[in-house]
């Protein structure tokens, strides 16, 4: 088994949809040993070995909608998929291109036989429209969300 | 009376669409729309910027096809410098475009396919995807992800893993391929065959079996066919000539000028989606329609030119004729590419010049205006940029694969409707509804590269009368 895994995943060129990988690009510069940082568009399917390798999962994500995140930003454990639910996250968010956290740590699970523990930090994306950079708004929420993942890294 | 069938948004494609089915007063299928509701607008951010950056913005379009933008942008790059970039370089650019192809290709046949193929039209949906897969056949669903990953490793070792930073650049390539990388690539090789061998195997059986059926009515027509071909007409993905053919195997045009593009393509719009119609000029929209991707760019070449390759292009022409028209096999043709592919990915680490360190020309700015063409997994890709003296971008126009596929699309989810709606239908079946999302996902549609923040959207199908009330509705979940 490997160290820590990072994944920040988001598009930069959608304004703050990109946070997750502008979380992700500023944790890298810590140069932390046990950490692997992994900056994608979209997560797909072989991810899936890397999260079953991994001790620990941190997927960093924008969530459209302040409103949704008291505080700008909330650190959680990966809701895990029910047997019910699963059908509704293939649907909804398909496997192909496209996949959730849920669905690839189940996956994960089903084919390499190992979900590790994991969580998502979701930061309040405010504007996703076409263009590179944070709004204001998000950009202000970083040093609190690098924070936790400080918290989240300390707490091996 | 006409009633719409809506069908929104088509899950297990790029971005997010919805497909409206209109019946006729007789409740026969009368047309087929395939809806795209999102702009891209990803063109008019570039502008002011200075084009040797081109290749890292545009490469951060999409998180399935980066590698195509990023060749299409250094490749325009490189005629804006004027240059011949070293053949080192070009060879490295080809080894990270098939690669590029092998991961692609393998997303789209593995994961978004197979279910359908292998547990059925009418399956249940809680079954007929990934897990029901690995359930059926956990060694398809496990070689599929590891050929993916053979593809990504592949980029990353010649990219780095952030291969947004821009490995390709205008005048050639940043980095060389290292020797202990060259031999890590190699060791993986006969299991990535194995894999694509007996995907191909499994297949053609159902082709010949249970998916007979859908292969004569998934996007079975005439139509135009468009792709690089090389030398001798051999297939092509990174470089050569533009040739378009009709459906008997007739050249229509042996070398598209691809600098002035716009004088042989034109594009139509619609005012019910987002998405243009490119078509070819002196044909006109509708019999100048083409086709791109995989299964264009089988039936535009002569031959595939390595050996494995070529024995499965021949049966597929023993199968459908010398041109292929139909829509369904594109996933077969996917299957031959992705062998096509690793073959050519030996040949090239076979190549003594393949780990070469002169990667680069260098040059100021010689063209004012230029075009780079390259093939992406999914179709033919045109970047064209204009600059100024100071090599900043003053306009940029991408054209798609997906967007060349457009009419085809249209045409193909129509001639399902009217294969399988019978007339008078009030209820969409699971099976119909998941057929006509297939015949969209033959073309492996890659829309928007859109933000995922917004939120997800399951499926929704209504069926409306002519005043636009809810007849029946149903959630795909």
């Amino acid at each position: 088994m490997s160290g820590d895994l990072l994944i920040g995943w988001g598009n930069p060129l959608r304004g703050d949809d990109g946070v997750g990988q502008a979380i992700a690009a500023a944790v890298e510069r810590w140069g932390q040993p046990q950490l692997e940082v992994v900056e994608a568009v979209q997560l797909t399917p072989e991810l899936a070995p890397l999260l079953a390798a991994a001790r620990r999962v941190l997927f960093v994500d924008g969530e459209a909608g302040a409103a949704a995140v008291t505080g700008g930003w909330r650190l959680e454990p990966v809701p895990p998929l029910e047997p019910g639910g699963t059908t509704a996250a293939l649907s909804s968010q398909p496997l192909s291109h496209h996949a959730s956290p849920g669905v690839l740590l189940m996956l994960a699970e089903t084919l390499y036989g190992r979900r590790p523990p994991a969580w998502q930090l979701l930061v309040a994306a405010h504007a996703c429209g076409f263009g590179s950079g944070l709004s204001p708004a998000t950009e202000a929420l970083l040093p609190g969300a690098l924070a936790a993942v400080r918290l989240w890294c300390g707490d091996a | 009376m006409t009633r719409t069938i809506l069908i929104d948004p088509v899950t297990r494609i790029e971005g997010h669409a919805k497909i409206t089915i209109h019946l006729n007063g007789a409740g026969a299928v009368e047309a087929a729309r395939f809806h795209v509701t999102e702009y891209r607008g990803f063109e008019a951010f570039c502008e002011g910027r200075p084009f040797t950056e081109m290749a890292a913005i545009t490469a951060r379009i999409c998180g399935i096809c980066p590698v195509s933008h990023l060749l299409a942008s250094a490749k325009t790059g490189d005629r804006i410098l004027a240059v011949t970039i070293p053949p080192a370089a070009e060879k490295l650019r080809r080894l990270l475009n098939l690669a590029q192809i092998t991961q692609s290709h393998a997303l789209s046949f593995f994961h978004l396919s197979s279910p359908d193929f292998l547990l059925g039209w009418d399956s249940d949906p809680a079954k007929r995807n990934i897990f029901g897969l690995i359930a059926a056949d956990p060694e398809l669903a496990r070689g599929g992800i590891r050929l993916r990953q053979f593809g990504q490793d592949l980029i990353e070792r010649l990219g780095g893993r952030k291969i947004h930073a821009a490995w390709a650049v205008p005048g050639g390539v940043r980095t060389p391929l290292d020797p202990v990388d060259r031999e890590a690539i190699r060791a993986r090789l006969p299991e990535a065959f194995a894999t694509t061998n007996a995907a191909l195997e499994r297949f053609k059986g159902l082709l010949d079996g249970p998916l007979a059926p859908e292969a004569s009515t998934f996007g079975c027509f005439p139509s135009l066919f468009m792709g690089l071909v090389g030398a001798d007409g051999r297939w092509e993905h990174y470089d050569g000539q533009l040739r378009l053919i009709d459906a008997e195997g007739t050249v229509l045009a042996e070398a598209l000028p691809q600098q002035r593009i716009s004088e042989a393509l034109a594009e139509a719009v619609e005012p019910w989606t987002y998405l243009k119609f490119p078509y070819y000029k002196p044909l006109g929209p509708e019999a100048g329609s083409y086709r791109v991707g995989p299964l264009a760019r089988l039936n535009v070449c002569e031959r595939i030119g390595t050996e494995r390759a070529d024995a499965e292009l021949l049966e597929l022409r023993q199968r459908g004729g010398r041109v292929v028209t139909s829509s369904f096999h594109y996933h077969l043709a996917r299957l031959i590419e992705i062998l096509a592919a690793l073959e050519a990915i030996e040949l090239l680490l076979n190549d003594p010049e393949i780990c070469a360190t002169h990667l680069r020309a260098h040059a100021g700015v010689n063209a004012f205006e230029a075009v780079g063409v390259s093939e992406a997994p999914r179709g033919t890709l045109f970047h064209h940029y204009r600059v100024d003296a100071n090599g900043l971008i003053e306009a940029v126009n991408l054209i798609i694969a997906t967007g060349q596929n457009n009419r085809a699309m249209n045409r193909t989810v129509t001639q399902i409707a009217r294969q399988w709606i019978p007339p008078g239908a009030a209820e969409i079946s699971e099976g119909l509804l998941n057929r006509v999302e297939a015949g969209i996902r033959c073309f492996d549609p890659c829309l928007s590269c859109s933000t995922h923040a917004a939120g997800q959207m399951p499926l929704h199908v209504q069926l409306l009368d002519p005043a636009g009330a809810v007849l029946s509705e149903r959630w795909h979940q």
